[in-house]
């Protein structure tokens, strides 16, 4: 219970350490800050994708609706944090290289992402019947996951142009991170993975209680 | 009902069969699928003129258009099961398996005749170059199947959404994104005349996706088709 | 320099009523599902 308020207390300070030091990557400046936040956000919104896969399969196994509720409470989550990591993404894109969207490999993969659940909700808003909207959305969901794997062959083909810019900062990120700038991005990376998990516990309960509900009219 | 290969293969071709002398008769996908191909590939061949079009360009339009095309036709095989209602007499004369199967032969023959016409007119429209048409052709036969195995599922999925209309296209873009960048550039390669062992890696990621996206479309088909 | 400060200061602000707003959330669910029981 009082683990919120810790989360609330090292959050903060993670935030006002983030734009107090010295900026992590020195060639790029204060723009590299962005780091602190974009990273994360991708990564919450991959371990999203992949919850929601696992229970659409799970849904697909024990037909319980209650499994396509967390599938949608997870992808929703994860399609905000996605749409969160391509806005940070291209603002430090656009401060650091010119222009907001450039087709390299992390972006189209992040617009590939989008995709795929945009054309999830579609489909759910276009299936009236529970059971099938559930089971043809798990479907899809993972089929379309599949093809995702794909695009790390196509990678080294898509325009190298501005991007290799990107490849070195991170493994300058990765390999040259000072000690405050590893305590940082770490805290950050963990802190926002809580934080979603959380976001999510109360979701799933307020679609526990609302299924609650709609049961008794029966 | 016993399901050994043999008794796969038969009924999947019966469905075919059934399909396409459905097929012959109203000529419904096929008309769809043709008519958008030509008319995408005059406008084009229009607005060119005398002028040509660098590799890039060609090669984009060339799969611009089978791309659209098929979004037009390809999924009428499972949508007209719907609606005429038929579909739940095949449920029960068949097994989900056969009927997958048996839809995605006519899809590729659906699309193999566009392509077989376009083709050619492309050709001659656009003045592409031709030195290199078995490479092509090569990668134009991976190109199809993968894309009528790709769609195949989806196809079936919108069929059974009480909301049909662009959902097609929007539910197939992000699952063939891929499969259409190595297509594009492979063919661009192959219109800038470089060799073949340069499109050795894109055969291999062609040949790697049908599998996989045939293989999962299966397993997952069952789980669209039952009620 | 002092971007920085307006950038800790929005940022600051976005996460405290994005908290807030989640416990609050939080508390009226338990409500409910102490009901439910």
């Amino acid at each position: 219970m009082w683990w919120k308020l810790l989360l609330f207390i090292a959050l903060s300070l993670v935030i006002i350490f983030s734009f107090i030091t010295p900026a992590p990557q020195r060639q790029i400046g204060e723009a590299s800050r962005v780091f602190y936040y974009h990273i994360p956000q991708a990564w919450v919104c991959v371990i999203a994708f992949a919850m929601s896969m696992i229970y659409s399969i799970r849904y697909l196994k024990n037909k319980k609706i209650v499994e396509d509720d967390r599938a949608v409470i997870a992808a929703k989550l994860g399609f905000i944090f996605c749409v969160l990591a391509a806005i940070t993404g291209s603002i430090f894109a656009k401060v650091t290289w010119g222009s907001f969207w450039n087709w390299d490999p992390r972006e189209t993969s992040i617009f590939i992402l989008l995709l795929i659940y945009g054309a999830y909700f579609a489909l759910r808003g276009a299936v009236e019947v529970e059971e099938k909207r559930a089971s043809l959305s798990a479907v899809y969901s993972i089929f379309a996951f599949v093809t995702v794997p794909f695009l790390i062959f196509v990678i080294p083909r898509i325009l190298p142009s501005l991007h290799p810019a990107d490849s070195i900062v991170d493994k300058n990120l990765k390999f040259t991170m000072g000690f405050s700038v590893r305590i940082i991005f770490f805290s950050s990376l963990t802190l926002f993975t809580v934080l979603y998990l959380w976001i999510f516990n109360i979701a799933r309960r307020v679609q526990k209680i609302t299924r609650f509900y709609e049961e008794q009219e029966d | 009902m016993p399901n050994n290969s043999a008794g796969l293969i038969a009924k999947a071709f019966a469905v075919y069969v059934k399909d396409l002398r459905l097929e012959l008769r109203t000529r419904n996908a096929l008309n769809a699928v043709l008519m958008f191909g030509i008319t995408t590939l005059t406008v084009v061949s229009f607005s060119l003129g005398q002028s040509s079009l660098s590799p890039k360009l060609l090669s984009a339009l060339f799969w611009v258009i089978i791309f659209f095309s098929a979004m037009s036709g390809l999924a009428q095989t499972f949508i007209r099961e719907e609606e005429t209602g038929t579909s739940l007499a095949l449920k029960l004369t068949a097994d989900p398996d056969s009927i997958y199967i048996g839809k995605l032969f006519f899809n590729i023959t659906l699309l193999s005749t566009l392509t077989i016409i376009i083709t050619p007119l492309f050709f001659i429209f656009t003045d592409a170059p031709t030195d290199n048409v078995g490479r092509f052709i090569v990668i134009l036969v991976l190109g199809v199947l993968g894309l009528c195995v790709a769609t195949n599922i989806v196809a079936a999925i919108i069929a059974k959404a009480s909301v049909k209309g662009t959902l097609f296209a929007v539910l197939s873009f992000p699952v063939l994104i891929t499969l259409l960048i190595v297509l594009v550039g492979a063919s661009e390669k192959i219109f800038d005349g470089q060799s073949f062992s340069t499109i050795m890696s894109e055969i291999k990621f062609l040949i790697a996706y049908i599998v996989i996206m045939l293989t999962m479309s299966i397993l997952l088909f069952k789980f669209v088709w039952e009620e | 320099m002092s971007g920085n400060y307006i950038a800790l200061g929005v940022t600051l602000v976005i996460w405290i009523g994005l908290f807030l707003f989640l416990f609050g959330l939080d508390k009226k669910v338990k409500k409910l599902e102490e009901k439910i029981k």
